[in-house]
């Protein structure tokens, strides 16, 4: 098969052996079955607690921009809404209590949440356009841009949200409260967010390695 | 790691209520536009005779009481996190000191009020889980967002591996547990200092989950696809929603009736 449409480069087997003759059907499944994964690990991400020692370490952005390298653009967004869509149907998958529930939405974090989506979206979108501009498998480098772009989407929309939500609450003007979120929502998380971005890419890339021995083999 | 206390939110209690019947449509809808009151309530008062409205909603659902007061447990913290913070820090008309602590009128009622909220926020909340199994609220989200198929959203997809997923994500956070146990006990540190070395125990757990999250969904899309999902354009229910009289007038009594507290009780 081309290389063209179908983002998701984890092959679990040889697809026409096992699949046989409905090939959409196949995609399809093949396609929303990498949909599913990401969305049970941004969920697992969220609520898995790495109990390090300066400060609580979660791998849920690291989900995020892993599900757009891996899925695209498209499908790494998703991933990102049913993610979410699981916790407003009440399973606790949020990071902050209450966990779930339609109101976390409308929360002062809640922005995150969206920026999730456009994060996976903005990062799949980038290492699409490499891989046509390229023509080629994207390296670690591209990886790497890509992830950047991606978090960097995930806070402009989650620090706007905050800035919104902090004027609501407290009545100071629109500009002041986009420098608070500036100071609470985004620069604690600047280093470590980074560090993900990269992490994330340097498994994007093995992942594809692998994928691609698999294929082969 | 992971608290298993959070898990009691989310809880489906099986019954036979008018509120267990009731269509998720309708509930959902009424707790997106109760939530959004609750916000546009400043005084203790109009939280109060909400409270009285939800007494009779929770009389209506048949599940036991203490259930749902079982998830206020969870927020305590915050509850208490954001009272105090409101009554110490309101400047306003000084009514009790100690120390170098001074709590104001308006910083009472501001506290009583921000947390007043996450209460009844989480009380709601509980209450639409506990009588509304999740395979309602995805079958009910995806009614409410099919105007969005003309954004060319896969929305029946969406709500596909939504309930599908509402399965899946217990199990996979059990076994992620699990997974930090064991690889503790082999003796992976997750507390060393020194960050290479705490990567690369990250890693170890990194990659155990990845094999186990993507076996579980390759059997899970062989399934999928021997049932022949995606073979045909349109899938139809086994339940099919719909909505009855005394239902809607039920909804909309209990929502005109808060937005009357909005505006009869004084703030």
């Amino acid at each position: 098969m081309k290389h063209q449409k179908r983002w998701f480069e984890i092959p679990s087997r040889n697809e026409s052996e096992v699949y046989g003759a409905d090939l959409r059907s196949a995609r399809l499944v093949t396609s929303l079955t990498g949909v599913m994964a990401f969305a049970t690990l941004s969920a697992v991400g969220a609520r898995l607690i790495i109990d390090t020692k300066p400060v609580p370490f979660t791998l849920q952005v690291f989900f995020v921009l892993l599900a757009g390298m891996l899925l695209g653009s498209k499908l790494g967004a998703l991933s990102q809404v049913i993610y979410i869509g699981a916790g407003v149907a009440g399973i606790p998958v949020f990071a902050a209590p209450p966990f779930a529930g339609i109101g976390y939405l409308a929360g002062p974090t809640g922005g995150y949440l969206i920026g999730f989506v456009l994060g996976a979206f903005v990062t799949g979108l980038v290492v699409e356009k490499f891989m046509t501009l390229k023509n080629r498998v994207p390296s670690l480098v591209m990886y790497t841009i890509s992830g950047l772009a991606g978090v960097t989407a995930l806070y402009a929309t989650g620090m706007s949200w905050l800035a919104v939500w902090i004027t609501a609450v407290k009545h100071n003007g629109f500009s002041n409260s986009l420098a608070l979120a500036w100071k609470t929502g985004v620069v604690p998380f600047i280093l470590v967010d980074t560090l993900k971005a990269a992490g994330a890419a340097i498994f994007a890339s093995g992942a594809r390695l692998a994928g691609a021995r698999f294929a082969r083999s | 790691m992971i608290d298993d206390k959070a898990m009691a939110i989310g809880q489906y209690i099986p019954g036979r209520s008018f509120l267990h019947k009731l269509d998720p449509r309708l509930k959902i809808l009424t707790v997106i536009i109760w939530t959004l009151l609750l916000f546009s309530y400043t005084s203790g008062w109009e939280l109060l005779a909400f409270c009285a409205l939800l007494l009779i909603v929770l009389a209506a659902a048949r599940v036991p009481v203490f259930s749902i007061l079982k998830s206020l447990k969870v927020v305590t913290v915050i509850v208490v996190v954001t009272f105090m913070m409101q009554a110490l820090l309101t400047p306003g008309k000084v009514i009790f000191h100690w120390a170098f602590l001074n709590v104001t009128d308006s910083g009472l009622s501001n506290g009583i009020i921000y947390s007043g909220r996450i209460l009844v926020l989480v009380v709601l909340l509980s209450i639409l889980t506990a009588t509304t199994p999740p395979i309602g609220l995805a079958d009910g989200m995806e009614s409410l967002l099919r105007p969005l198929k003309a954004l060319k959203v896969p929305v029946g997809r969406v709500a596909t591996l939504i309930s599908i997923i509402l399965m899946f994500i217990p199990d996979i956070l059990e076994q992620s547990r699990k997974l930090i146990r064991s690889q503790a006990a082999k003796g992976a540190d997750f507390d060393s200092w020194n960050l290479p070395g705490r990567l690369k125990n990250i890693t170890f757990l990194l990659t155990p989950l990845f094999v186990k999250v993507f076996y579980r969904a390759d059997a899970l899309g062989t399934a999928m696809y021997s049932r022949c999902y995606g073979s045909a354009e349109k899938r139809t229910r086994l339940h099919p929603l719909k909505i009855g009289l005394w239902e809607t007038a039920a909804a909309v009594a209990l929502t005109a009736l808060s937005i009357i507290i909005k505006y009869v009780i004084p703030g």
